[in-house]
């Protein structure tokens, strides 16, 4: 029977315990257990391949560095998440790629989410926008949506949809309240249901 | 209902919250129905749901580059072969002698080295989370239409000059590499509190609020702002690089008279970091900037300056009005 490295079933606390308490040899697994969906999620962020890996190195030499000050029990993920994200708003700042957006700004596009709601939107709609267009246009159109996005609104999108984590976590990784996070992203589905429609509208004329 | 909603068909909620959903729209037909055009109108989502692969070696560059790091950091100590049995007699007194003298040596050079050196470690640490406060408070100043720097009241919760860390919290610039106690021994995070939370002590729970007063700016002294036409102004990205606007504190608090001339305490009192405008770090002897004492204004009290040069950096508890 071929045996288990025990370090393949601890917990992502454990393992983080460990490295902190010396057992440097744990950390390995850490970077490989996080390796594909933290890369997919800055390769999306950041939307370049050469970044997206000086980035995840750096993140885990963040996360490295500060295993000291880890405290027991304390969830990995959203911590991982929030130094990868950081990291990402530095390099894309370093490259003068990172949108500055008011707080008037970012206050009256949560609002339009606030004012016009998603499910009346959609109530009002006879045909999903891109029914018609399927393969690797849709996905472009898709991804070219979410890109264009303000960071504010991206950062959920990107959190809740791709990566699948909960409303709780995105508001610990973002450092807002749980209720910001959920009109952030309340905000950010009505602007890519307006951009879907804008898109296909020229075509159905 | 609409976010509860989308959070139930992307999984975001709670498990407790999601079992409530579940039920809630067993009960409830209608809601089934919103569900499912939510589910197909976020579709589309998923035809980019692809991820791109990793390169195949980018597990072992990253711990090449961690233990890069190590190396640098924590240089191997050379193997030492087993100590010879020592012949019985070997010391005479003179060797003794010899190696005392040279062991004193040593200390008197050493310790003091040992001391300067941690001295600068403190200092540079200093420098670098001040300019990691230059981006927070750039950001800050970017995201608001006259691009002002966070800035301190005449009254209310926020009248003291710590409350810039709860304005920086509110805009979301206070990120997890700042300290707010940063000495030559080490530093802490800043407490993590909102103007609201803050107002809330200010309103109903006073001598917890003096106490934030005290704590909220950790060691570090934050521009009090400076009056013109009758009005209290704050520092913006418009006004000259060079105007200080946050050092180490100063060594006294707001509430204390001051002391004149003395020196920060964060280094032993062997001068401050000051930041300017223009995010340029400079560790002064003496706490003056072009003959501008940066602690105190020119009637040397602890209150905001009398004009935009005249500028005061206020320990935490410190306030623009005498």
């Amino acid at each position: 029977m071929a045996s288990t490295d025990p370090s393949t079933i601890c917990s992502d606390e454990e393992l983080l315990q460990g490295v902190s308490q010396g057992q440097v040899h744990l950390f390995g697994e850490l970077v490989r257990r996080y390796e594909r969906e933290l890369y997919g999620y800055l390769r999306r962020y950041l939307g370049d391949a050469a970044l997206a890996e000086d980035v995840f190195q750096n993140t885990f030499l963040q996360l490295y560095l500060k295993s000291n000050q880890y405290e027991a029990g304390r969830p990995v993920k959203p911590w991982l998440y929030t130094i990868a994200t950081h990291q990402a708003i530095d390099a894309m700042r370093r490259q003068g790629r990172h949108q500055a957006v008011s707080l008037d700004e970012k206050r009256a596009t949560e609002d339009v989410g606030d004012t016009r709601s998603l499910l009346e939107m959609l109530e009002s709609r006879e045909q999903d926008p891109l029914d018609s267009v399927q393969g690797e246009e849709r996905r472009l159109r898709v991804r070219a949506s979410v890109e264009q996005l303000p960071e504010f609104l991206r950062q959920v999108v990107l959190l809740a949809y791709y990566q699948g984590l909960k409303y709780r976590e995105i508001a610990e990784i973002l450092d807002i309240p749980v209720g910001t996070v959920k009109s952030r992203l309340h905000a950010a589905l009505v602007k890519l249901q307006q951009a879907w429609d804008t898109s296909a509208s020229p075509r159905e004329t | 209902m609409d976010e509860k909603l989308i959070g139930y068909c992307l999984n975001l909620l709670d498990d407790e919250t999601q079992q409530e959903m579940e039920e809630y729209l067993r009960r409830h037909p209608e809601a089934q129905q919103r569900v499912h055009r939510l589910r197909k109108a976020l579709a589309p989502l998923a035809s980019d749901s692809l991820e791109d692969s990793p390169p195949p070696d980018l597990v072992t560059r990253t711990l090449g580059c961690i233990a890069e790091y190590r190396c640098q950091k924590l240089p191997m100590a050379p193997r030492v072969s087993p100590r010879q049995p020592m012949r019985q007699g070997w010391w005479r007194r003179p060797d003794f002698l010899a190696a005392s003298i040279l062991i004193l040596s040593l200390v008197a050079v050493g310790v003091p080295f040992v001391f300067r050196s941690r001295h600068q470690a403190g200092v540079l640490r200093c420098a670098d989370n001040l300019r990691n406060f230059h981006h927070a408070l750039v950001d800050y100043a970017d995201h608001n239409e006259r691009r002002e720097f966070p800035m301190i009241q005449e009254n209310g919760a926020c009248s003291f000059a710590g409350s810039f860390i709860p304005l920086l919290h509110d805009a979301g610039m206070l990120d997890e590499r700042l300290m707010t106690n940063c000495t030559n021994e080490g530093g802490s995070p800043p407490r993590r509190l909102t103007t609201r939370q803050l107002k809330d002590c200010y309103d109903h729970r006073r001598s917890e609020y003096d106490h934030l007063t005290h704590e909220l700016g950790g060691n570090y002294a934050y521009s009090l702002g400076y009056r013109q036409g009758g009005g209290l102004h704050g520092l913006s990205r418009a006004h000259d690089g060079y105007l200080p606007i946050m050092a180490d504190r100063p060594p006294f608090y707001g509430c204390e008279p001051p002391v004149l001339e003395k020196n920060s305490p964060n280094h032993g009192g062997q001068g401050q970091n000051v930041l300017s405008v223009d995010g340029s770090v400079s560790f002064r002897k003496t706490r003056f900037v072009n003959g501008d004492d940066i602690y105190l204004n020119r009637n040397q009290k602890i209150c905001a300056g009398q004009d935009e040069r005249d500028s005061v950096l206020g320990a935490s508890d410190a306030k623009p009005a005498p």
